[in-house]
């Protein structure tokens, strides 16, 4: 008997794979914890803006202008007298909504072309990578500029400039893990068995440099979510009145001794969504990506 | 060494050339005709709209148009501001000078402080100071550059009134500015130097000169820091970029009248001659600081080999 308890403690033990791992790993690191459920709160709340906010994000009360923050308005009015609290709830939906829809933008042409350079290499590949150099050529915050020069600002374009400008940073990262992962045995398998080019890229290639691209998008997000603030704050994002926490902040600018609280809480809301997703983003590349260290 | 020059030299003219077609196809790719938006939507007859284009030579094919353009701008010529009817070179000549007091002092503070801090954070590994400069570090940089533009404007000039809230004259108008835009590389500067410092504080020959007696001090500024500082000037170099491109948001904030405030109204008002003289000279500027980073590697790290 004394044996088969052993082996029943052995399978109690329980087998370590790489999911059930790498989510203890998460577990074991509170900080990143909490940041997660901060975004996932934030994700709520811009869904359920509506129900959520106390006011409607434009109207305008009357006799309520610059009102401090107090029992009717939370977090005080505007220059226009609006509630700040209720646009900020809406903003959750605008800054997070640019935030995914340009990073995936920018993720899905990164895939494309950064697998079909690193897997074809040759000319496509230095078509692809010179084109990049060129978009490269730009901080990218600028080439977001000459798109919104081109297209016209708006809440739409915002997106399209924030993705195609980051387009460069994926194809890169991804080409450059493609060009390794290629090298693996069971890819030069696949292709004697004769599987079909997509087969190959999509179904063998693409699930094994899934990490990096992961963690890469995750502070992606962080990183359009501030440059799409910055571009509404200079006036080249979504017209009035949007919510846009950017915008609320450039608004602020006149009323800067007048009313701290416009100038205090959207910035709070920035930097705490913004820090959060970097935290979790950190946190990924430590659990999904051993190779590369922390910096 | 001087044929990696030569190389990389080459290389920067067709990634040029290439910045130059997506500028000049600015005014192509925009709806809405040029010469309209020059003369105001709806509002020019047809024969002004024309002699506008023949003006612009916009009636000419692209080719032309192009070479045109490219022709001008190698020497400067950038045509004329729609809004000011003035000459772009003109405007960027008045406004460059005070782009460029805001950038160059902040990268040099952004990398001093940041090294610095690194240095210090990594010195004392493991202890308050290290954990407390680390957390500032990850806040500031998730923390948008232009919020703390306006949070140092409210308490060194509305609330303690040290300094000017906005605008442009001596050194005062500029400290706050550069400031601003220096906080952002230098806390991405701070992470980078204190991990590097601890890599290389955990080899080998850092233990072999401790055995040997050497001082602390040494320790950490000759043998680690040089070892240390090789990658961070590749974070340095990129973060000209982001200074550059940042200097546009952070003049907006103080109402410096540089180049960036003159690109965003450019922008705002369909300037395009403006707007393209203004990218084209950014980008460059971007490119060119680049080459040097690249070649500074060289200098700075034997080891690479320029094969």
């Amino acid at each position: 008997m004394p044996v088969t308890e052993q082996q029943g403690a052995k399978e109690d033990q329980p087998a370590l794979d790489l999911w059930s791992l790498r989510k203890r790993q998460f577990l074991r690191k509170p900080v990143a914890v909490v940041a997660t459920g901060f975004v996932g709160f934030m994700i709520l709340i811009a869904i359920f803006a509506p129900y959520v906010a106390p006011h409607s994000y434009t109207t305008m009360f009357r006799g309520e202008r610059l009102r401090a923050p107090g029992s009717e308005f939370l977090l005080g009015t505007d220059n226009l007298g609006r509630c700040i609290l209720s646009r900020l709830i809406y903003g959750a939906r605008i800054s997070l909504s640019v935030g995914l829809i340009s990073v995936g933008i920018a993720c899905s042409f990164g895939v494309v072309l950064g697998l079909s350079a690193g897997y074809f290499e040759g000319m496509l590949d230095n078509v692809i990578m010179r084109i990049m150099d060129i978009m490269l050529a730009f901080p990218a915050i600028l080439l977001a500029m000459v798109i919104i020069a081109i297209l016209g600002p708006s809440l739409y374009n915002l997106m399209i400039a924030v993705g195609v400008a980051s387009i460069p940073s994926y194809t890169r990262l991804i080409r450059g893990t493609t060009l390794s992962a290629k090298e693996n045995a069971f890819v030069e398998a696949s292709r004697a068995v004769g599987a079909k080019t997509p087969t190959i890229l999509f179904k063998h290639i693409l699930p094994n440099i899934v990490a990096p691209i992961i963690v890469m998008a995750t502070l992606g997000v962080a990183g359009a979510i501030l440059s799409a603030a910055a571009l509404s704050f200079i006036g080249l994002g979504a017209p009035p009145p949007t919510p846009e926490w950017g915008a609320m902040l450039s608004a602020s600018r006149n009323f800067i001794g007048r009313a701290w609280w416009m100038f205090t809480f959207p910035g709070i809301a920035i930097t705490s969504v913004v820090l959060a997703i970097n935290i979790c983003g950190d946190a990924l590349r430590d659990i999904l990506d051993p190779k590369l260290t922390n910096r | 060494m001087t044929a990696f020059i030569l190389r990389r030299l080459l290389m920067v003219i067709p990634v040029l050339l290439g910045v130059s077609i997506i500028v000049f196809s600015m005014v192509h790719l925009t709806p809405g005709d040029p010469a309209e938006i020059m003369m105001g939507e709806g509002i020019a007859s047809a024969e002004v709209l024309a002699r506008v284009r023949r003006d612009l030579g916009l009636d000419q094919p692209l080719h032309v148009q192009y070479i045109d353009f490219i022709s001008g701008a190698v020497r400067g010529d950038f045509g004329t501001s729609y809004r000011t009817r003035r000459a772009v070179i003109d405007e960027v000549r008045e406004r460059l000078p005070i782009t460029l007091k805001l950038i160059l002092p902040a990268i040099f503070l952004a990398t001093l402080a940041g090294i610095g801090l690194g240095i210090v954070s990594a010195a004392n590994h493991d202890t308050a100071i290290d954990a407390g400069t680390m957390v500032a570090a990850v806040v500031w940089v998730s923390m948008p550059s232009f919020w703390f533009g306006i949070l140092l404007i409210y308490l060194f000039a509305v609330h303690l009134g040290w300094l000017p809230v906005a605008g442009s004259g001596g050194v005062r108008y500029f400290i706050l500015p550069v400031t601003t835009l220096a906080m952002q590389g230098a806390a991405l500067i701070a992470r980078l130097t204190r991990s590097n410092m601890l890599e290389v504080l955990g080899q080998d020959y850092i233990r072999t000169a401790h055995a040997k007696g050497v001082s602390e001090r040494t320790v950490l500024y000759k043998h680690a820091l040089r070892n240390a500082l090789n990658p961070v000037l590749t974070v340095v170099g990129l973060r000209l970029g982001a200074v550059i491109a940042g200097s546009v948001i952070i003049e907006q904030v103080f109402a410096l009248p540089g180049m960036g405030r003159l690109l965003i109204h450019s922008i705002q008002g369909r300037d395009f001659p403006a707007v393209q003289g203004l990218i084209l000279l950014l980008a460059f500027m971007f490119v060119v600081t680049n080459l040097i980073v690249d070649m500074c590697y060289g200098f700075l790290d034997p080891r690479i080999q320029y094969s």
